[in-house]
């Protein structure tokens, strides 16, 4: 009897798009990560309507505190949790907020998109699989509904009293794996954030303070700011190295004298610190170009003039200070007052609406893009290669 | 922007040549340049956990490096039917192939370039504090013009802080250097130098160096080929998670590494030995290996160009170097 052939232990598959390729249509996505504010705001006008303008504040504040509880929760690390507010953010860059007009078909599971917990609960998942501290997302998921007083197992989620027929933790999973999908569209799979593999802000703070000898309240000082600074857009302005030279700057001026520290060292004179501030050299020592550390500084003194009782450094001072007998924010205000002339980035190419309407890079990012035809993610650097491509495709 | 109009979807995808768990293998063509590519593409969504890591490591670290001894990234895009592809070079061959192909032979000048190009690839990552993690013959790619590439960086990442673990379940067994074996969870680019060193003896002994049968036996195989760790030796090796000396082999002498490879030079035993140093901090880095004076002896490494390929049924299995 002959022997029966032996089944192949893969299937052959048929070869997608036989050999001939097919002209689809092709676009080309080079990531940015980093923007003007005025590209943000201008990109913020197209996701977000007026109306919404405080929901999307009040809520983006709610949602970090509770990716700190999350992350705190689980032990992941800060620069987990910095990368999932950047990812947040940016994701509302490029699709709406509360986009509600925009399921003809009612599906619940795209209705649940607009969920920015979950959206969030997707940011910090994708971020923790980034900075190699991955989770598992039954376990990510598990903490953020007891965050929120959710039950996983629930089946009576659905709109109208209609009961599920998977639970409540297998729906959000669907979910997160859609708004995963989206947001790496978003990002460009780039998973550099355009800085490589430089270390985050609260780990560079830190890193240049003891380059530069800086003692421990000053350094511990100066990390509380960059932990403030962390949730704001500044992130998605200026790569983190450029951030915490920044930040080192600003407290080297403060010469804060009244934080409140668990170790006291002894306090380097103000003649050293000053000496200190003399000897930075921006681009040599710490390659950030000068405008962009200029950028920083004005942007945290800024910052803190206008939010500081909110913010965390505000626990760790006396609210008056000692040594001008007024309110902490006199100091940042008087250092702002100095920094008047700094020379910081001009934007002068994206000054008007007409110039922002010009950047195709600055609209709604469209999911569909991917079914029309196919999608190139590019990291920036790699712009010369294009250039090159482009010359053979549309030869003058 | 310049290049969001339409263009031609330039790349096809000819014959399927491998899956992975997360990845199906295609090899294809750029359409206007008509160069071969392989196109990995990769299964979205298609998991519990969304995105594989592996996936995004390769994508991470691929791009950040360009070297001529590295795969070269070319493209990222998403099809049509939502799935990621990563255009990547195509190499035909790896040096696992030539290893095992009994009718190639290897000259010693042959051994010393392709442990010079991985050394080279190896050091361009280390210096951009990357540590490839899953170095072994399989993972060094051979492109037609003799060029040998790291690639598969799907175990990849950056240098840790210090503050900071890192799993000591990386590097296929074979290959692991023994702080690993210990479960040590900080570690440096030695457990790349290890790898590198061990293929190195597989080069010279063409049957893998330390062919361990489960976890526990590579400790044995490890040890018995190159010597129990002691305190006196490793300084705190015996604080490392799992420690175990219960059979303790002497250190092999250089007479017993001479008879084992018997057709390696002085100095090609010399720097195997300083690669596989059981403290990762005796360990040579990449630059101390690169300067090696193995590297400046007679004969010199073959030019890639000269180096055998795997047979393809002819008897000629070195290009001719001028025909």
């Amino acid at each position: 009897m002959p022997e029966s052939k032996r089944p192949l232990s893969v299937p052959p598959v048929p070869q997608p798009n036989g050999t001939k390729a097919k002209d689809v249509p092709t676009i080309v996505q080079v990531s940015r990560p980093f923007m003007t504010h005025a590209e943000l705001s201008h990109l913020h006008t197209l996701t977000i309507a007026s109306n919404k303008k405080t929901t999307y504040n009040q809520q983006k504040h709610q949602i970090f505190q509770f990716l700190f509880q999350v992350s705190k929760s689980i032990k992941l690390p800060l620069r987990v949790l910095s990368l999932a507010m950047n990812y947040y953010q940016r994701y509302y860059l490029y699709y709406v907020f509360e986009d509600h007009g925009n399921n003809p078909t009612n599906d619940p599971l795209v209705e649940a998109e607009n969920d920015s917990f979950l959206v969030a609960t997707t940011c910090l998942f994708l971020a923790s699989k980034n900075e190699d501290c991955i989770k598992k997302l039954k376990d990510v998921q598990a903490v953020c509904n007891r965050i929120r007083d959710l039950d996983g197992e629930s089946r009576n989620f659905l709109k109208g009293g209609v009961s599920s027929s998977i639970p409540l933790a297998d729906f959000q999973r669907k979910v997160i794996m859609n708004l995963e999908f989206k947001l790496l569209q978003v990002i460009k799979f780039d998973f550099t954030s355009g800085a490589g593999n430089v270390p985050s802000v609260d780990q560079l703070v830190v890193i240049f303070a003891k380059q530069l000898k800086l003692s421990y309240k000053l350094t511990f000082f100066a990390w509380l700011i960059s932990f403030d600074i962390m949730s704001t857009p500044l992130l998605l302005t200026l790569p983190p190295h450029c951030i915490a030279l920044a930040i080192l700057i600003v407290t080297l001026n403060l010469q804060p004298t009244d934080i409140e520290a668990k170790y006291a060292d002894e306090f380097s004179e103000s003649a050293a610190i000053g000496a200190t501030l003399d000897s930075i050299d921006s681009m040599k020592d710490f390659r950030c170009p000068e405008t962009l550390v200029n950028e920083g500084i004005v942007y945290v003194l800024d910052y803190y003039i206008h939010q500081m009782n909110f913010l965390v450094l505000n626990e760790y001072m006396p609210p008056v200070n000692a040594e001008i007998g007024k309110a902490q924010i006199f100091k940042f205000m008087d250092l702002k007052s100095k920094f008047n002339d700094l020379s910081i980035l001009s934007e002068q190419s994206v000054s008007t609406n007409a110039l922002l309407k010009q950047d195709k890079y600055l609209r709604k990012w469209d999911t569909g893009v991917c079914v029309k035809g196919a999608a190139r993610f590019i990291i920036g650097n790699k712009r010369r290669r294009f250039d090159a491509e482009y010359a053979i495709l549309r030869p003058q | 922007m310049k290049f969001d109009g339409t263009t031609l979807h330039k790349y096809t995808k000819e014959k399927k040549v491998g899956e992975g768990t997360y990845a199906v293998v295609y090899v294809g063509k750029q359409e206007f340049s008509h160069r071969q590519v392989a196109i990995k593409e990769i299964k979205t969504g298609l998991f519990k956990d969304g995105l594989d890591m592996s996936a995004i490591r390769e994508v991470k670290y691929l791009k950040e490096l360009r070297h001529n001894n590295v795969i070269e990234l070319v493209d990222v895009y998403m099809s049509p039917d939502k799935n990621l592809n990563l255009v990547l070079e195509y190499l035909p061959c790896d040096l696992e192939v030539l290893i095992k192909d009994t009718s190639v032979v290897f000259k010693s000048s042959d051994i010393k370039s392709w442990l010079l190009m991985t050394l080279r690839g190896l050091h361009h990552c280390h210096r951009n504090f990357i540590l490839h993690r899953d170095l072994k013959p399989n993972n060094l790619l051979l492109s037609p013009d003799g060029e040998l590439k790291l690639a598969d960086f799907g175990l990849a990442r950056a240098f840790g802080s210090p503050n900071e673990d890192l799993t000591p379940k990386v590097v296929t067994r074979w290959y692991r250097a023994p702080e690993l074996l210990f479960g040590a969870k900080h570690y440096t680019g030695a457990v790349d130098i290890w790898a590198v060193g061990i293929i190195f003896a597989e080069l010279m002994l063409r049957i893998p160096y330390l062919p361990g049968k489960d976890d526990v036996d590579q400790l044995d195989v490890t040890f018995k080929a190159l010597g129990t760790p002691t305190e006196q030796i490793w300084p705190n090796v015996s604080s490392l998670p799992n420690y175990d000396a219960l059979k303790v082999y002497p250190l092999p002498s250089r007479q017993e590494l001479r008879n084992r490879f018997s057709a390696a030079t002085d100095k090609a035993l010399d720097l195997m030995i300083m690669m596989t140093q059981l403290d990762p901090s005796r360990r040579f880095d990449t630059t101390r290996c690169l300067q090696d004076d193995f590297f400046l002896e007679q004969p010199l490494a073959t030019s890639p160009k000269d180096l055998p390929t795997k047979s393809s049924g002819g008897d000629e299995k070195r290009r001719k170097t001028n025909a």
